[in-house]
C-alpha cells in the first residue's frame, strides 16, 4: 500500500494542511480534540472534499484539485471503521458482511470463510444490537475487508470498547486486517505505539511531526509535540554553563549537558526518580496528592527550594518501590536523571 | 334503512384517498430523496415550494389549481386538446388530494431519511456499494417507521380534504363527492341524520388509521432492534 496525501481544507476554526506519504506501514494519527485527525481520514475516505490538493492511493488518484478529480467513496476502495462501527441494524451477521462482497463472487461460501477468520460462528443469524463491543467491532471489520479495500481507516477504533476487550482487540487486529495497512485516529499513546511504526502528530489542523514512533517518544522535536506524546512536567529553562541549565518554573539548577541554547526542559513522570536518598539533580519534596494504580502511583509533588511556588511535577513509580520508601520515612528526594531530561 | 342509504361517497373517498397516497407515497419520497442530495441553496428553495400546500388555504390552493388547470388556462387547453376534461371529474379529486397530501409525506419522508444515522450511509459508500442499492436496502427500510407515519398522515389528510377538492371537482353525487362533501351538503339541506352516519363513518375510518399507524410502529421498531 502506497498512500500520498497532500491537502488543504478551510474549516471554521482553523485551515486543515496535511502533506504525508506512506508506504507500507501502519500509521497512527494522534493529536488533541478536534485537531482535523479525524477530518484528514473523512477527505482521504472521500465523505469530505479538500479546498486543494491531492491523494493518491497505489497509483491511483482519488482526489487532484487541479485535474478536478474527485472520486466518490464507493470507487475509492477505502474501508473506513467508524468509532460506533456504523452496522445496518435491519441485517444480520451474514447479511451485514454478504452485502459487501463483489457480486462476481461466490457470496455463500465467502461469507463462510469470513465468519471463521473473524471469530464470529454461531452468530450469522444474529442482529448487531444482540452483540457485544468487541463482536460488533469484528462484523465491523469483516464487512470492510469483505469490500477488498486497498487502505484501511480506523477512527479510534478502541474507544468503545472496556478495557478488556480493548487488549484483546488490540493483539487481534494486525492478524485480522490481514496485511493490509491501516491509518488508525487515536487519543492513547499506548495504542499508537503498539499499533503503529510511525506517528503523525497533529494540532489546529497542522502537521507537527510525523516519524518512527521510537524517535518521537525519545527525541520529541518540539514541545507541542512532546506534550501530545504525553510530557507533563515542563518548565522554561536557560543554560547557564556548559553543564548546568536553569529551571525557573521549578525553581532549580540542574545538571544536564547537550545543547546549548534551550528555551524548555521537561521530563516524562515515568523518569522521574523518587527515593529517599539524594543524588545527582535531586531535590527534596513534598508529595501533595496520590493517584494510585492496581500496580503503579502517580505522585503529584513539589519541590522544597527556596523560590518554590506552587508548581506540581508528577512521577509515575512502582508501588512496591513507594511503599518501601515511605517506610524509610521523610525526607523524599525527587531526582532528574540528566540523560533523561527533554531539552527544547 | 341502511339498505337504502346510499355508500357512492364512501366508494368515491375510498378510491381517491387510496389512489392519491399512492401517488403521494412514490412522489413524495422521490421528491425526498432528490432534495436531500441537493447542494443547500437549492433544498432550502425546493423544501419551501414543496411544503408552501400544506401552509395556504385549502379554498385558495382550489383557486389556484383552478386557474392553472381551467379550460381557459394554456394547460387546460392543452389537456382539452389531448381530450381530457380535468375540472369537476372524479381525477379532480386525486388531483387536489395528492396536493394537499404531498407535503406531508414529502416532509415525514425527508424527516426519516434524515434521522438515518449519517455514518451508516457513509460507511455503505466505502463498501462500494451503488447508490440505488444503498437506497433501496438499506435507506428506505431503516426509514420505515416515518415512512409509515408518512402514508397514514397523507391518507387522514386526503380523507378529509374538502376545500380544494370542492373548488375543482365540485359535487357531484356519485362522481366527486367525497365524504366531507357530503357531510356539508347533507348538513346544508337540514338531513341530519345522513350527516351524522357520514361523521360516524369519517371518525371510524381516523380512529383505525391511528391505530394503524401505532401498531406499524411498533413493529417497525421491533424489526430494527430485534435480538
Amino acid at each position: 500500500m502506497k498512500l500520498l496525501v497532500d491537502i488543504e481544507k478551510k474549516l471554521p476554526r482553523f485551515t486543515l494542511s496535511v502533506r504525508f506519504e506512506v508506504d507500507r506501514e501502519n500509521i497512527s494519527i494522534m493529536g488533541p480534540s478536534g485537531s482535523g485527525k479525524s477530518m484528514t481520514l473523512k477527505c482521504i475516505a472521500g465523505f469530505e472534499k479538500p479546498d486543494r490538493g491531492r491523494i493518491v492511493l497505489n497509483d491511483r488518484v482519488l482526489f487532484d484539485s487541479e485535474r478536478g478529480i474527485n472520486l466518490p467513496p464507493e470507487k475509492r476502495k477505502v474501508g473506513y471503521l467508524f468509532q460506533n462501527y456504523a452496522l445496518f441494524p435491519h441485517m444480520t451477521v451474514a447479511e451485514n458482511i454478504g452485502i459487501a462482497i463483489p457480486r462476481s463472487e461466490n457470496r455463500e461460501k465467502r461469507i463462510r470463510e469470513i465468519i471463521k477468520n473473524f471469530h464470529l460462528p454461531g452468530l450469522e443469524k444474529a442482529y448487531p444490537l444482540s452483540l457485544s463491543g468487541g463482536e460488533q467491532q469484528r462484523v465491523a471489520l469483516a464487512r470492510m475487508l469483505a469490500a477488498k479495500p486497498e487502505l484501511v481507516l480506523l477512527d479510534e477504533p478502541f474507544s468503545a470498547l472496556d478495557r478488556i476487550l480493548r487488549e484483546q482487540m488490540q493483539q487481534l487486529l494486525p492478524g485480522l486486517l490481514h496485511g493490509n495497512n491501516y491509518l488508525m485516529v487515536t487519543h492513547d499513546m499506548d495504542e499508537a505505539y503498539r499499533l503503529s511504526a510511525k506517528i503523525l502528530v497533529m494540532e489546529y489542523g497542522k502537521m507537527l511531526a510525523f516519524d518512527s514512533r521510537e524517535r518521537l517518544f525519545d527525541h520529541p522535536p518540539n514541545l507541542a509535540v512532546a506534550r501530545i506524546l504525553g510530557l507533563r512536567n515542563v518548565s522554561e529553562a536557560a543554560r547557564v554553563r556548559e553543564n548546568m541549565i536553569m529551571a525557573p518554573r521549578w525553581g532549580c539548577l540542574l545538571e544536564c549537558g547537550g545543547k546549548e541554547k534551550v528555551s524548555h526542559v521537561g521530563i516524562r513522570s515515568q523518569h522521574v526518580v523518587i527515593s529517599s536518598s539524594p543524588g545527582i539533580n535531586s531535590f527534596e519534596c513534598e508529595v501533595v496528592r496520590i493517584l494510585e494504580d492496581r500496580f503503579a502511583a502517580t505522585l503529584f509533588f513539589r519541590l522544597l527550594l527556596n523560590h518554590t511556588r506552587e508548581i506540581l511535577l508528577q512521577a509515575i513509580v512502582d508501588k512496591e518501590h513507594w511503599k518501601a520508601i515511605q517506610k524509610g520515612g521523610r525526607p523524599f528526594f525527587a531526582c532528574f536523571p540528566p540523560d533523561k531530561l527533554l531539552l527544547f | 334503512m341502511i339498505m337504502a342509504f346510499d355508500l357512492t361517497p364512501l366508494w368515491v373517498s375510498l378510491k381517491t384517498t387510496l389512489i392519491s397516497t399512492i401517488i403521494v407515497f412514490f412522489l413524495g419520497i422521490g421528491a425526498a430523496r432528490w432534495v436531500m442530495n441537493l447542494p443547500p441553496r437549492a433544498r432550502v428553495i425546493l423544501d419551501a415550494i414543496f411544503t408552501f400546500p400544506m401552509i395556504l388555504p385549502p379554498t385558495v390552493l382550489g383557486f389556484f389549481l383552478l386557474l392553472l388547470l381551467g379550460n381557459s388556462s394554456p394547460m387546460g387547453q392543452l389537456l382539452k386538446g389531448m381530450g381530457i376534461n380535468l375540472i369537476f371529474s372524479w381525477t379532480a379529486t386525486v388531483v387536489s388530494g395528492s396536493i394537499v397530501a404531498f407535503p406531508l409525506m414529502y416532509r415525514t419522508a425527508r424527516g426519516a431519511f434524515e434521522q438515518v444515522d449519517r455514518s451508516i450511509i457513509d460507511v455503505a459508500r466505502t463498501l462500494g456499494l451503488p447508490k440505488r442499492i444503498i437506497f433501496l436496502k438499506i435507506l428506505l427500510p431503516l426509514s420505515l417507521p416515518g415512512l409509515m407515519a408518512g402514508i397514514v398522515l397523507s391518507f387522514s389528510r386526503t380523507l378529509g380534504e374538502f376545500g380544494a377538492t370542492l373548488m375543482i371537482a365540485g359535487n357531484i353525487p356519485g362522481k366527486t363527492q367525497t365524504l366531507p362533501i357530503a357531510i356539508f351538503f347533507a348538513v346544508e339541506s337540514g338531513d341530519m341524520k345522513t350527516a351524522l352516519a357520514w361523521v360516524g363513518l369519517i371518525m371510524l375510518l381516523s380512529l383505525l388509521c391511528m391505530v394503524l399507524q401505532s401498531l406499524w410502529g411498533y413493529r417497525s421498531r421491533y424489526m430494527v432492534s430485534r435480538r
